[in-house]
């Protein structure tokens, strides 16, 4: 052993954790802010800047769906690689694992309906900037693409992937590419069950880019650099709202 | 309260494991953690979801995902590590009749396309999660106490820290069932199954004798275990969340 090495401290703990717990609930008049799923997860922020999400969902609303994902990104929010496995009414849809190169990505799969499948999808924008696995917590971090130096308006995504074009994503998982509006509206302080926090307010508009039309989807995060999903909803008819009842740093 | 139009035909479970030392210069000083989420299905499936955390330098920090059937088969897999802070590997395993596929990229092996051949369904499966060793000892025929029970398992990594690949390797565990006992840890009191590996063949370096602990109501739940020899490591259930 080295004599550096043996300066050394025997543990090393250059990340931090944190765990929260997202509670989905609907909006339409009938289910007026009845629970309807939830989203518990951990992210490790790397001493280097990158992070892991490894995310648990569940959407209650029949056929039920159910995912687990673990989405990778480096320091300035560009995927690494993401592994997505879904079940919709309690059966097997779709297990897959999808890395994020340069100049294309790929995707290995296995899905009840389509088999097992490799995908390798060019991108025609350069590196990829954001993927969308459909966990709600996800979601807010397409958000750290948007120059907030320019202040409120309007910017895009050229080219986003998903592991599935539908609502809940519910399909696949396998590769789809779209284009993301984004909506800058302003910061605000608001109070979600997890605390109060100064926000990021922003919104995706009405996507046409999907097989279905996506309603208005407004996403309000954190203000710290970290985009943490503070609370959302879509409107249309959707109905349902989104929002951060538990957050905690446990290790860092 | 359920409606109608909700659907919940699974049980969901969390868990929280602590990792300690048993060494004497640094008795029951934390050197990890583990947060896991199990979930079974209605057919009797189970998935598990955990991140686990060594402190020890090099650091590890693993992310695993393993679903198997109700007989424990195992249907597919995802580990990811990061060792000393440091991306070392990113891999999805898929077991399918007669035959287990690794797609991976690693830090020392680049990108990889494994193929493992073996008859019937796949035994096993470990991901190096503290709580997937409570699911290995699902392969141990209770019928058999106080026996030597040799079996065959793919293992993400050949590493006593699961700290290379990820990649499909196999290992041939000898673990004998010591019977039932009522255990306390931190997460209340357990009836307990006691397993205790004797040896594991396919490692690189000996394996110290393992001792585990885990419940007695199906899932496996790891509640307690400690290596010992070199390594003098302790783990321990310490919150047990059940239901939504």
């Amino acid at each position: 052993m080295s004599a550096s090495q043996s300066d050394q401290p025997i543990t090393q703990i250059e990340h931090t954790v944190v765990r929260g717990v997202i509670a989905y609930t609907s909006k339409k008049p009938e289910r007026m802010d009845q629970e309807r799923g939830r989203e518990f997860y951990t992210i490790t922020k790397y001493g280097w800047g990158g992070r892991t999400i490894g995310v648990h969902t569940e959407i209650d609303d029949r056929p039920s769906v159910m995912r687990d994902a673990t989405y990778t990104v480096d320091k300035n929010w560009m995927p690494q690689d993401c592994f997505v496995r879904l079940t919709v009414a309690d059966k097997f849809m779709g297990t897959g694992w999808f890395k994020f190169h340069d100049d294309y990505t790929e995707c290995e799969t296995y899905t009840a309906l389509e088999g097992r499948v490799s995908q390798r999808m060019s991108h025609k924008h350069g590196s990829l900037k954001s993927f969308q696995n459909h966990a709600i917590a996800c979601d807010s971090w397409h958000f750290s693409h948007y120059d907030l130096s320019k202040g409120p308006g309007q910017q895009s995504i050229d080219e986003l992937l998903l592991c599935s074009p539908d609502h809940r994503g519910a399909t696949g998982p396998m590769l789809y590419p779209l284009r993301l509006d984004m909506v800058y509206v302003g910061d605000e302080k608001i109070t979600v069950g997890a605390g109060t926090f100064d926000a990021h307010h922003f919104q995706v508009p009405t996507n046409t880019d999907l097989p279905e039309e996506h309603p208005p989807y407004e996403v309000y995060t954190t203000a710290d650099g970290d985009y943490t999903f503070l609370k959302g909803g879509v409107a249309g008819y959707m109905q349902t709202h989104y929002e951060l009842v538990e957050f905690e740093k446990t290790v860092g | 309260m359920t409606k109608p139009y909700h659907q919940r035909d699974h049980v969901t479970r969390r868990g929280r494991l602590v990792y300690t030392s048993k060494k004497p210069d640094r008795l029951d000083e934390e050197r990890g953690r583990e947060q896991w989420t199990l979930t079974r299905h209605a057919d009797g499936r189970r998935s598990l979801m955990s991140h686990g955390e060594i402190d020890d330098r090099p650091s590890v920090l693993r992310f695993v995902h393993l679903t198997a059937n109700a007989d424990w088969s195992p249907i597919d897999a995802f580990v990811r590590i990061t060792v000393g802070d440091e991306f070392r590997g990113s891999g999805w395993f898929r077991f399918a009749d007669g035959v287990a596929e690794c797609e991976t990229v690693t830090a020392l092996e680049g990108r990889m396309s494994q193929r493992f051949p073996y008859s019937g369904t796949c035994p096993g499966f470990g991901g190096h999660a503290i709580q997937n060793d409570g699911w290995v000892c699902a392969s141990v025929d209770l019928s058999r106490p106080g026996e030597q029970q040799t079996f065959s398992q793919l293992v993400s990594s050949t590493d006593h820290r699961g700290a290379t690949g990820p990649y499909i390797a196999e290992a041939r565990p000898t673990v004998i069932y010591q019977g039932n006992e009522t255990i306390t840890v931190g997460a209340g009191t357990f009836e307990a199954h006691h397993f205790q590996f004797v040896a594991v063949d396919g490692l690189p370096e000996e394996h110290p004798i393992y001792n585990v602990w885990t419940t007695t109501d199906g899932d496996y739940i790891f509640l307690k275990g400690q290596v010992d020899g070199y390594m003098q490591t302790y783990y321990e259930l310490v919150e047990l969340t059940e239901g939504l």
